[in-house]
């Protein structure tokens, strides 16, 4: 488990050079001139000389390269060229918010889901066609969409939420929810019928295997035939699912951060990449991917206690 | 065992989600009389001196917490702050300003000339806007504790804009030479920035400054300012009262906020909107070239159609590149290019292009799609064949200025005729990109800056006159700035000024 556990991280931390590298590169290869911009319109052609140069954009591309990627090894990620923030802290600053919904949002999604596909698949009759068909629906119907009525009804019209904003969970808890809670079940909704149908799938195909057969004719009770026998072994599946959704998730914030006026992550990625702000969205590049490999890791984990078979792959 | 303790978790986090609603309106804390929350399409870029942007929606950020030397009256014209007075000599090189006494900075140090001279000097090295807006002062000399004295390289008549602008901040001399400047700002303005209350990047949090000299201008005691960037959001954030105000500088913006029953303000901008004919030489387009080509698309526009199709009403048309609100301004000149295609045609024709010209221009559909749709127009009513060229934000500027463009639709804001002269008029001028040139312009430029102040304004018109006969422009429209508040707040725009200042705001029925 442990050399699995290490081989995982290896490929882990060269995913998170390889990426960085390619944006990297990637960034220096749109030819925008970020000095100008910082400068503004008025200024003259030595102005924004100088500012490359304050910038450092004037020395050669891999001599940048090997500054930026020593200090990032460092955990200096540099400091904003638009703002003056430093990097490390501007991405600190804007994780708890995209954590907090994406981490709320796969929360939802899984208890959510795992009651959906297992009451679709033990009931059967109009109460699958019922929530297939309402899974499809959701999967369907774009997130923003949906976090833009869910805005307006429960926050506008009714008020029972904030519309906009996050709220720190060191200051106020209970204001934390709120803050996220739309957000979070705008995002939840598309993953949900995805794992949904998955956990219903993987449930049907156990539920007909010999050994729940013989379980039953054991006389042990429905409830723990299911709970505790067919589902751990239809988990793993929707577990796999769940983990990809989670990276899909993380991009899907994206829009829901903008309709509800949260600066995460994906809010401060969009503003660097529009404006070419370069530390910025290598930091938020670099902290995407470490993401990733956790949450994979995490996933890799689960499905070993969940599947003994898997720790000795 | 386990799995019940992560499914125990999770309930309880959902059930935490549920109980917190109600928060509705107290986590943006908008609506209060005391609090005054706002929204700003962008986070501050930099609170250093000098390294500021010169207008715009950044300033909401910077009035909180600095003073300048000069502010605008109601009318935008230059007004006392922290300098009480202020003159020329007789050869408008020199700024004699005195300075208000009994002003302290929040970290306890006192404001006085020495102050004037470090802030100027820090500001006048600095590469921002508000940095190289100051390049015609040589030298700062300290007259005595309360009298400073600006030597010019050169007569400049927009630097009391300038100061009256970003240029103008004053921040603690003990804090200027920290990089935590940028971040952490100390001045002696009207507020005080709560860093523990803000999350840089995302929301500011200022709590009133209690020795301020002028506390009855700013009737909030807290000032928030949230970065919204989105239409959806920023609407929803005033339906809710969870922001009391914001800018709305799109229609989608303006409808919502009409049919939400908000109040919309407008108030003249500064920006003048159209078409800049930059290519006067024809380098690129020789067509442009001929005066008589330039006049065909200035009466090939519609411009009152164009104000009430693309801007919703919020614009005055004009064939000026001064704003109506500018001394520079002759309304005799409006009229002098109605839409007539006829005449438009006849020009053309005139000029060897009745079957038009082509020419590639910037394509900004993605941002401005009715103001292209409304250019491709008129051009294609006079048989010009545009192509466009894929772009993105961060290169525009940087490519009219190198001179890459004939022409692009575009605004300029500029806080009087003398900024819009250096902006577009000399030689060195950024938005000249193909350096034209003409003896009556440039005899007009050169005498508008050394004029004494009572014929500024004559000199000023004649320029914009010749400006219009001679077609270097195709402007549309004076922009008109319209900004949103809920039935809580009032706010007054200011002629000229992009954004309302903030001692503009005030609770409603106060």
């Amino acid at each position: 488990m442990l050399g699995f556990l290490l081989k995982r991280l290896g490929a882990g931390v060269v995913l998170v050079w390889v990426t960085a590298t390619a944006t990297f590169f990637l960034t220096n290869a749109t030819g925008s001139d970020p000095a100008r911009r910082i400068v503004g319109p008025q200024a003259d052609a030595a102005t924004v000389l100088a500012k490359r140069q304050e910038l450092g954009l004037d020395r050669p591309v891999l001599e940048r390269y090997w500054d930026w990627l020593t200090s990032a090894v460092h955990g200096d990620l540099g400091v904003s060229w638009f703002t003056n923030q430093p990097v490390g802290g501007t991405v600190a600053d804007a994780l708890p918010i995209s954590l907090s919904l994406v981490v709320a949002a796969i929360v939802l999604t899984a208890l959510v889901s795992v009651v959906i596909g297992v009451v679709a698949a033990v009931r059967g009759g109009w109460v699958d066609s019922a929530l297939q068909g309402a899974s499809i629906l959701a999967f369907a119907v774009p997130n923003f969409l949906v976090g833009l009525l869910l805005a307006l009804v429960f926050a506008v019209q009714l008020g029972l939420f904030p519309a906009i904003g996050y709220t720190p969970f060191a200051q106020d808890p209970g204001l934390w929810a709120a803050s996220i809670t739309l957000p979070a079940v705008a995002l939840a909704i598309g993953a949900t019928a995805t794992v949904a149908t998955q956990t219903r799938g993987s449930m049907i195909d156990v539920l007909g295997q010999d050994y729940v057969r013989t379980l039953r004719s054991r006389g042990l009770p429905t409830r723990s035939i299911l709970l505790k026998h067919a589902l751990r072994n239809a988990a793993p599946a929707s577990l796999t699912v769940l983990s990809l959704q989670f990276i899909a998730l993380i991009s899907g914030a994206v829009v829901i951060e903008k309709v509800f006026g949260l600066n995460g992550i994906g809010e401060r990625a969009t503003s660097a990449a529009s404006t070419g702000d370069v530390p910025v969205v290598l930091g938020v590049v670099v902290l995407t991917v470490v993401l990733v490999v956790v949450v994979n890791l995490l996933a890799d984990l689960a499905l070993g206690w969940l599947n003994p078979k898997v720790r000795t792959a | 065992m386990r799995r019940s303790l992560i499914a125990a978790s999770a309930a309880s986090l959902l059930l935490l989600a549920a109980c917190g609603g109600g928060g509705g309106s107290s986590s943006g804390s908008g609506g209060g009389d005391d609090t005054l929350t706002l929204a700003a399409i962008t986070p501050p870029s930099s609170f250093a001196i000098g390294a500021m942007a010169q207008s715009g929606p950044e300033d909401t950020y910077y009035q909180a917490v600095y003073d300048k030397l000069l502010t605008q009256d109601a009318d935008g014209q230059p007004a006392a702050d922290l300098a009480t007075e202020w003159s020329y000599d007789e050869t408008n090189t020199t700024l004699s300003l005195t300075l208000r006494e009994g002003v302290t900075f929040t970290d306890g140090t006192a404001f006085d000339a020495d102050a004037v001279k470090a802030n100027l000097d820090v500001a006048r090295a600095a590469t921002g806007e508000a940095g190289t807006a100051l390049g015609s002062i040589s030298s700062v000399e300290v007259v005595d504790a309360t009298h400073v004295d600006l030597v010019l390289s050169r007569p400049d008549p927009g630097l009391l804009q300038s100061l009256a602008r970003s240029s103008g901040y004053m921040a603690s001399p003990d804090a200027l030479d920290s990089p935590d400047l940028a971040t952490n700002p100390v001045g002696s303005g009207p507020y005080v920035y709560d860093a523990d209350a803000s999350t840089a990047g995302s929301d500011y949090t200022f709590t009133r400054n209690e020795d301020y000299w002028d506390a009855d201008s700013y009737p909030f005691d807290t000032v928030e300012v949230q970065y919204l960037d989105d239409t959806t959001a920023v609407l929803n954030g005033l339906r809710s009262g969870q922001i009391d105000g914001s800018t709305a500088q799109t229609n989608d913006l303006q409808d919502g906020a009409e049919s939400a029953g908000l109040t919309v303000t407008t108030y003249t901008s500064g920006g003048i909107e159209g078409i800049y004919l930059w290519d006067r030489a024809g380098a690129l387009a020789p067509a442009l070239g001929d005066v008589r080509v330039r006049q065909a698309i200035n009466y090939a526009i519609d411009r009152q159609s164009i104000v009430d199709v693309v801007k919703n009403g919020l614009g005055q048309p004009t064939v000026q590149v001064f704003g109506p609100e500018s001394d520079g301004y002759d309304a005799s000149l409006e009229g002098t290019y109605d839409f007539d295609l006829d005449k438009a045609k006849e020009l053309m024709a005139e000029a060897g292009y009745a079957d038009g010209f082509s020419m590639t221009l910037p394509d900004f559909s993605p941002v401005y799609p009715d103001e292209q749709a409304a250019m491709t127009e008129a051009f294609s009513s006079l048989n010009i064949d545009v192509t466009y060229a894929p772009i993105t934000g961060d290169q525009v500027v940087g490519s009219i200025i190198g001179a890459q463009w004939p022409a692009n639709f575009f605004t300029l804001t500029a806080g009087s005729p003398y900024e819009m002269i250096g902006l577009t008029l000399t030689q060195q001028s950024p938005f000249n990109p193909f350096k034209s040139s003409d003896p009556s312009i440039d005899a007009l430029v050169q005498q508008a800056v050394t004029a004494p102040a009572d014929q500024q304004a004559d000199v000023l018109q004649q320029l914009s006159d010749q400006l219009v006969e001679q077609a270097w422009f195709a402007p549309w429209y004076a922009l008109e700035g319209a900004y949103v508040t809920t039935a809580d707040v009032t706010v007054q725009g200011v002629p000229g000024l992009s954004i309302p200042p903030l001692s503009s705001f005030a609770p409603a029925g106060s």
